[in-house]
């Protein structure tokens, strides 16, 4: 066989990246050409490694595909996306949330990727884009919301882990004072960190935005009360909170991380990655706790994973590469190049094959907290108790209509009755609209 | 004088036709399509999640000027443009004359710098001095007795605004330093020479020498600086995000969140073509009171 010095190189980097991840190389895809485009917001330098290595072992096996992978922001990749679609040229594997799959599918964007789903064992309901019986998303990883506490400012002050809001407050009253706050309420107007907490606080008191068949009902009866207390439970929370009109969530990380916050909430466990790698020290006193809850433990739920475009030209050989990705030792290395922060969609593998990294041995008090929420988290595109995935609620969802919702209640001190009716009256209006 | 002529002078016309069109290239490529691009989404509904665009008429202007955010961004942006104009151009001139007649090359380079730092890198280190947990100026504050708390800049609209507006002037002042500075230069000693021979004091020199000799470029650098004021989104968007509740929200941050936000190309399009119009309406007016390009060129 002749090989030039570019091939052999390829083959050669693609046996050591198979090497590397264990990984014999006829276990790849064989056979497979085109120019693909990759976009994803999972942009750790240690995931852009693991996927660049995976990536570039799959091209080695197959030299007529390249892929060009963009790693950046969830914002950013939406906005490549766009500009993709309005020039005409349809992107061919994204990574996002399931919310945009909704979207996307929605306006008949996406194309099915049930073969792939179904390949994937023990995959629950609730984190599947399913729509008359298609999936438009292969789910890679789930994100659990869970909070975070001072163990040593607890210990000092006599407190334990609070488990419902009424300690969590008188906890966060507790410990504010003389420069400390108790807690950190994010109400920025825009973003998603300020709803992703509200849902979880409003899923724990009972409260269901939009029906299964589309209706919103925030506003209604027993959820427009539970709603509404939520709200103040909130607004509440916030005096003892250090100014969030502005957070993101990387200024939640950096509250907590200053040294001057007793409690945070977080998706994912990032917020102690970053603690680790900048304060040490108060890295060993943050201990992982169920966020506490308002009625029965609920939270939400992230689910990220890749979808394939209708106007790709290459749809079945992105299918056959998420497939790649998606499946075997590739999938673990993957979800441990974020220890801990993307889980795997099953419980299964998340308390088996998931469990062999040194990182996640080591951090047991974090895998604990997220097998206790396993089976209570719900994601917004399924709300509480909704049976299907809706589109409705994810226009809502990823609108600032609760975002608004929230600020004016918690900035402007509105009455919470009163900006439910207000942001129940603008989601019927963009769902209307749509 | 040489004269060109035949060969040399076809060669010449090429040369500059081709420099035209590229310039003309240019011109239609970075300013007609995208201002045209805006003004075509204002009349669709369009959306990252929408497979096409379709006709939307005259709804999202409906949409956006029945919307109380809208007429409330508008207030506080001519708000936060006429206060930031104002210091800016009383700071810049005044720090200008005095650079001029007191300063020196070093002096002249460092009221400069803060020209010269990136507008995301400026917003940044006005947010960690300010902040309430870890900044400077807190700290300071509290420490020296001045304060008995931490200020949350970010809590009331009018402390928001106080820092955005701060963090713009301190930013864009250097501009009119720069302009005015240039302009010193350009007023014979001779007039102030004059003048002290007739016994006039400082402040009269000011006043009726110095100002009247810079209307030209004060009005250039109003105008300019008005519309830059008016039209600016990074540093407001990265100190604030607009809020608290809407508080620095102005026509650019609205027009950004119905695009971005509320994920509404179509809204967004028509709130950015009614900030073209303002400004366009704006610099008529402006220039027709005032004539600024006729005093320069007198000038």
């Amino acid at each position: 066989m002749n090989l030039t010095r570019a091939e052999f190189l390829k083959l050669a980097l693609g046996a050591g990246a198979g090497a590397t991840l264990g990984l014999p190389l006829k276990a790849f895809a064989a056979g497979l050409t085109g120019t693909i485009s990759y976009l994803t917001y999972e942009s750790l330098p240690t995931t852009k490694k693991v996927t660049g290595d995976l990536i570039a072992a799959l091209e080695a096996a197959n030299p007529g595909l390249k892929i060009n992978p963009l790693f950046t922001s969830p914002e950013a990749v939406r906005k490549q996306v766009a500009s993709m679609l309005q020039s005409g040229t349809a992107p061919d594997i994204v990574n996002l949330d399931i919310e945009d799959a909704m979207l996307y599918a929605n306006s008949g964007l996406l194309e099915p990727v049930s073969d792939v789903v179904g390949r994937i064992k023990n995959l629950p309901d609730r984190w599947r884009a399913r729509v008359d019986g298609q999936d438009y998303f292969v789910p890679m990883g789930v994100k659990f919301t869970y909070s975070w506490y001072r163990s040593d400012l607890f210990e000092k002050a006599g407190l334990q882990p609070p488990k419902t809001w009424s300690e969590f407050e008188a906890a966060a009253k507790k410990l504010t004072g003389g420069g400390q706050f108790g807690y950190v309420v994010s109400s920025n107007e825009t973003g998603d960190n300020p709803v992703s907490s509200l849902f979880s606080y409003a899923f724990s008191n009972g409260v269901n935005f939009v029906d299964d068949d589309g209706n919103v009902v925030f506003d209604q009866a027993g959820n427009k009360a539970a709603l509404a207390e939520t709200l103040a439970f909130i607004a509440r929370m916030s005096k003892f909170s250090p100014s969030g009109t502005n957070f993101g969530w990387g200024d939640i990380i950096n509250s907590f991380a200053s040294g001057k916050v007793a409690m945070a909430d977080y998706i994912g466990s990032r917020l102690y990655a970053v603690t680790a790698q900048n304060n040490p020290q108060l890295a060993e006193v943050t201990k992982p706790m169920v966020q506490p809850y308002g009625k029965a433990p609920a939270n939400r739920l992230s689910a990220e994973g890749f979808m394939v475009f209708r106007g790709s030209q290459n749809k079945d050989v992105a299918k056959q590469i998420i497939s790649y990705l998606r499946e075997g030792q590739r999938y673990f290395d993957y979800l441990w190049s974020i220890p801990l922060h993307v889980l795997p969609t099953t419980k299964e593998d998340f308390l088996g094959e998931f469990q062999k990294n040194e990182f996640v041995q080591k951090h047991q008090n974090i895998a604990k907290v997220v097998e206790s929420v396993w089976d209570q988290a719900r994601n917004p595109v399924y709300d509480l108790n909704g049976k299907k995935p809706l589109w409705q609620r994810a226009k809502i969802y990823t609108s600032t209509v609760y975002n608004k919702m929230l600020a004016s209640v918690v900035q402007g001190g509105a009455d919470p009755a009163a900006a439910i009716d207000q942001a129940a009256k603008a989601a019927r209006s963009l769902i209307k609209n749509a | 004088m040489s004269i060109v002529t035949g060969a040399g002078a076809l060669r010449w016309l090429d040369f500059s036709g081709i420099a035209l069109l590229l310039v003309a290239s240019l011109f239609i490529a970075v300013m007609i399509v995208p201002v045209t691009w805006a003004i075509i989404l204002g009349f669709t509904n369009s959306g990252p999640f929408q497979a096409h665009m379709t006709f939307a008429g005259l709804d999202n202007y409906r949409e956006i000027l029945g919307d109380p955010a809208f007429w409330r961004a508008l207030l506080i942006g001519t708000i936060y443009a006429v206060v930031s104009t104002v210091l800016e151009v009383v700071l810049g001139v005044g720090i200008a004359i005095l650079i001029f007649r007191h300063g020196s090359p070093f002096v002249t380079s460092f009221a400069l710098m803060p020209y010269m730092i990136p507008t995301v890198t400026t917003a940044l280190v006005w947010r960690w001095m300010t902040d309430s947990l870890n900044g400077i100026f807190n700290q300071l504050m509290v420490q020296s007795g001045l304060l008995d708390q931490a200020i949350e800049f970010t809590s009331t609209g009018v402390l928001a605004m106080s820092l955005v507006t701060a963090a713009s002037v301190w930013q864009f002042t250097p501009f009119v330093i720069l302009v005015i500075l240039a302009n010193l230069g350009t007023i014979s000693p001779s007039v102030y020479e004059a003048a002290r021979v007739d016994g006039v004091t400082w402040w009269q020199e000011l006043i009726y020498i110095t100002i009247p000799m810079l209307r030209a470029p004060i009005l250039l650098v109003i105008l300019l600086r008005g519309i830059w004021m008016f039209n600016r989104f990074d540093i407001i968007w990265l100190l604030t995000s607009g809020g608290p509740i809407g508080g620095t929200t102005t026509l650019p941050l609205y027009a950004y969140v119905q695009a971005f936000g509320n994920n509404n190309y179509g809204v967004g399009g028509a709130a950015s073509t009614v900030i073209f119009l303002i400004l366009l309406v704006f610099g008529i007016v402006y220039i027709r009171a005032f004539h600024p390009e006729r005093e320069v060129a007198r000038g």
